[in-house]
């Protein structure tokens, strides 16, 4: 394997990691807008609260991941949907201070965090189903509007990343709650768990129609091996949910995100971006690479951290392991 | 308006945000550490009370540091597009590892410092917040590792490659110390822990003049002054000395501007204070040190140092025409040309290297640079005469009780802020115009395919966005200081202001 291909793997694991772990806390936010019981959310919060910013840290190292290995990438992407860039930016910096400071005035917070929760993952799936379908693009530049981001593919797969993290997060719930409140986050589980199975065919499908090079890598051995993995474990899940096996289920919506991640990576392998215009335009993870010595110098070191810092923060959720059914925060 | 500058102003405007944030997070993650560790060497309930106090303050600085942050990352890619392509090779990875290194470290453990400190051992307490502090030096670390690589690149060659020249990586641990990063590291940080020892000690002595809190209020003052006493001579020597060593050698431009020097002089003497006159290109009644200038910069008292004008014929002739690290004539007349160019100097012109050093001297606001730098500097000077008098009260006893000395800290404590706020303007604005040195200029470096109606947008955004959340946040910091700290059993002080005294604060 050559050194692009490693990052580019490596990259799908940071993407993967980011969803996963912060998935939940996203899925929480949204789900506010469902819990009617102030107290009720305030035990939410509570449960997310002590690991939310450490989960953020996946997104800015993908990001910065992707700056580090593939600069003309990121330069472009980034000053070609320059207003969504922002938007984006926005969202999470709204969301970082909605946390801290909601005690203000809870209703109104409340509202406004759920909204900017549901909208982060949505955005994000916009992204990558922009890179599954591929943008108007060609040797002269890029041919389109901001609102060629969101055609009708990237919505999809940013609904389906939507209802996945409400299914993840519903999930971690049930989890961390007892009572009618768990009770309550059961039911949204299961009902975000079966419009996550939905979504999830229709994002495979879609790709049939609107992206043919991507779907031909899916219909690969690896690739219809892990979809059937993914699908069955998927399935699985809403069994558990219903049967009340909380940890097991979270567990399994925790693991479906590095998997589904892989598997988008894996059928856009070796091309980040195609065009939709220009059969012939492609850019693939090696035209577009750092330079020789920059993916050779830091890869070893990076896949270290990476692995010590799943260490400490699986100790860190062991610690704060257990239901949580007070109402306080810090301040 | 010309999308450059917007974007050039709305950096300026989100990096020195970020600068409000950041220093306050990493020098009070400094001192929080320093009082769980007094905490656990003494286990006294004071001490206890100052550090659990404290690193709710931690969390509140660094509530707005993180997203400001991320605001930075996405800039370069958004509004720095030609420049990102340029150097993401190089600038890229610092970044990443940034995330990796000390980021990640940083944010889990004030989780379990904020959350845990009322339920988890002391000792995994203590551990936390020492994670937190090396997580925010680590992290400021790689920043600055990627940003004095463009103020003294080391260890690269550019490159023609089919996505346009660009600088590459030929060793990464060179580049990593490249010659600025040590001083600036280390005065950047130290600037830091200046912050977070004058917040900790204007908080004590705010208490102290209201008599609230009074035992926990003589820890903090304590360790703030003694702290602050310290910090603050190391920050002028040995890091504030070198980092100026090193820009007298390697920016020659950024000196002459900092000291509003226009004419090359042997000797040069240092200015205390005087008025720039930058038409007539002199400093106008300047109170002057002789000699001082030459040994400060090159360590002997008849050196040459360079006026505006030298040093701009100096860094055109010798850093970007002489400079070695390209792979072939070919690249390097295409990088160069295309630096007249974004300046309009027509290549061919015979006088072309004559204009494009007139241009790098405009680049630079001289009287903006010297008044910046004095402010640094006398700044400092005054936080060595603050901290001094401050551990001499101390030590005779009268600390507590010098209500004109207590007023003072309190009236001051913005003052760190603005030192350090100085400082960076006059290390960025003095890079002018370049954003990675004799490589790419700001008008080089930025996104060419962004309008100057998106930039307006997002620019008035940032200002709209930023002023509220700074009103917000200094909400919760007034709502800290009525709480106070928990009470110490046996002080009677210890009782949080009723709320009437703080008209407007709201709930």
């Amino acid at each position: 394997m050559d050194y692009a291909t490693a990052w580019f793997y490596f990259s799908a694991f940071l993407l993967g990691m980011y969803l996963a772990f912060d998935g939940f806390d996203l899925g929480i936010g949204t789900l506010l807008a469902f819990i009617k019981n102030q107290k009720d959310r305030d035990v939410l919060i509570n449960t997310i609260a002590p690991v939310w910013d450490g989960n953020e840290v996946w997104f800015i190292t993908w990001g910065a991941g992707i700056f580090a290995m593939w600069p003309a990438l990121y330069a472009t992407l980034f000053s070609t949907f320059y207003l969504a860039v922002w938007l984006l930016a926005f969202l999470f910096i709204f969301r970082a201070v909605g946390f801290e400071f909601r005690n203000k005035n809870k209703e109104l917070w409340d509202k406004l965090f759920a909204l900017v929760s549901a909208l982060i993952p949505l955005v994000i799936g916009v992204i990558v189903g922009n890179l599954i379908m591929g943008i108007p693009i060609d040797a002269e530049g890029f041919h389109g509007s901001l609102l060629t981001l969101f055609r009708p593919y990237p919505l999809i797969v940013g609904l389906f990343v939507l209802f996945a993290v409400l299914w993840h997060g519903a999930n971690w719930g049930v989890y961390k709650t007892t009572g009618k409140l768990q009770e309550e986050l059961r039911g949204y589980a299961f009902k975000f768990w079966l419009l996550t199975v939905v979504f999830l065919l229709l994002t495979v499908i879609g790709m049939k129609i609107w992206a043919p090079l991507r779907f031909e890598r899916l219909m690969t051995p690896l690739g219809l091996g892990l979809t059937l993995v993914i699908l069955v474990a998927g399935l699985l899940d809403g069994y558990l949910i219903k049967k009340g096996a909380e940890k097991l289920a979270f567990y399994i919506s925790w693991l479906a995100f590095p998997l589904v991640v892989y598997l988008v990576y894996y059928s856009m392998y070796p091309y980040w971006v195609i065009s939709t215009t220009d059969p012939n335009f492609r850019l693939s993870i090696h035209d577009l690479a750092a330079s020789p010595l920059t993916l050779q110098a830091v890869l070893g070191v990076s896949v270290i951290l990476a692995i010590i810092i799943m260490t400490y923060t699986l100790y860190v959720y062991k610690m704060f392991g257990g239901k949580v059914t007070e109402a306080e925060g810090y301040y | 308006m010309d999308p450059v500058l917007l974007s050039r102003i709305q950096f300026a405007l989100t990096a020195g945000y970020h600068w409000i944030f950041v220093p306050a997070s990493i020098g009070m993650g400094f001192m929080v550490f320093l009082l769980w560790t007094m905490a656990a060497i003494t286990n006294e309930e004071q001490w206890h009370k100052a550090a659990k106090f404290f690193s709710k303050w931690l969390g509140v600085f660094f509530v707005l540091g993180v997203p400001t942050g991320i605001v930075m990352e996405f800039e370069f890619g958004a509004n720095w597009a030609n420049y990102s392509m340029f150097v993401g090779s190089i600038f890229g990875p610092p970044l990443m590892l940034e995330g990796l290194f000390a980021f990640a470290l940083e944010s889990t453990f004030l989780g379990v410092l904020l959350f845990g400190m009322d339920r988890l051992p002391r000792a995994i307490t203590w551990i936390s917040s020492f994670f937190v502090f090396i997580g925010s030096a680590l992290s400021g670390l790689w920043i600055l590792i990627a940003n004095s690589w463009q103020q003294t690149p080391t260890a690269y060659i550019i490159k023609d490659t089919p996505l346009g020249p660009r600088a590459e990586l030929t060793n990464f641990m060179k580049a990593v110390f490249n010659p600025l990063l040590v001083s600036q590291y280390t005065h950047t940080i130290n600037s830091a822990i200046i912050t977070g020892a004058y917040i900790v000690a204007a908080v004590g002595a705010y208490y102290l003049l209201k008599k609230r809190h009074v035992q926990v209020a003589r820890s903090a003052v304590a360790i703030g002054i003694v702290v602050l006493a310290i910090s603050s001579i190391i920050q002028l020597y040995p890091t504030g000395h070198e980092e100026g060593r090193v820009i007298a050698q390697y920016q020659p431009t950024k000196l002459a501007a900092d000291e509003g020097l226009f004419k090359t002089e042997t000797g040069a003497p240092m200015v205390v204070f005087g008025i720039v006159d930058e038409k007539n290109q002199q400093v106008k009644y300047a109170i002057e040190i002789p000699k001082l200038l030459s040994w400060l910069a090159f360590g002997d008292w008849n050196a040459k140092v360079l006026g505006l004008h030298d040093a701009a014929k100096y860094v055109w002739y010798q850093q970007v025409l002489n400079n070695p690290n390209y792979a072939n004539e070919k690249v390097k007349k295409q990088v160069v040309d295309s630096i007249m160019k974004a300046y309009g100097v027509n290549p061919n012109d015979p006088n072309a290297n004559e204009k494009m050093v007139k241009v790098l001297e405009d680049a630079l606001p001289v009287a903006f640079m010297f008044y910046a730098y004095r402010v640094m500097v006398g700044l400092g000077t005054l936080f060595i005469l603050i901290g001094l008098v401050g551990v001499l009260l101390l030590l005779l006893g009268k600390l507590y009780d010098a209500r004109w000395f207590l007023k003072v800290l309190v009236v001051t404590v913005p003052l760190p802020w603005l030192a350090g706020e100085a400082g960076w303007f006059t290390h960025e604005v003095g890079r002018q115009p370049w954003m990675v040195w004799g490589m790419v200029t700001v008008n080089n470096g930025a996104s060419p395919n962004v309008s100057t109606t998106s930039v307006l947008i997002t620019l008035i955004g940032f200002v709209v966005v930023y002023s509220i959340l700074f009103y917000i946040w200094l909400h919760f910091v007034r709502k800290l200081i009525r709480e106070g700290p928990e009470p110490v059993e046996g002080d009677v002080t210890s009782k949080p202001a009723p709320a009437v005294s703080v008209a407007g604060g709201g709930q």
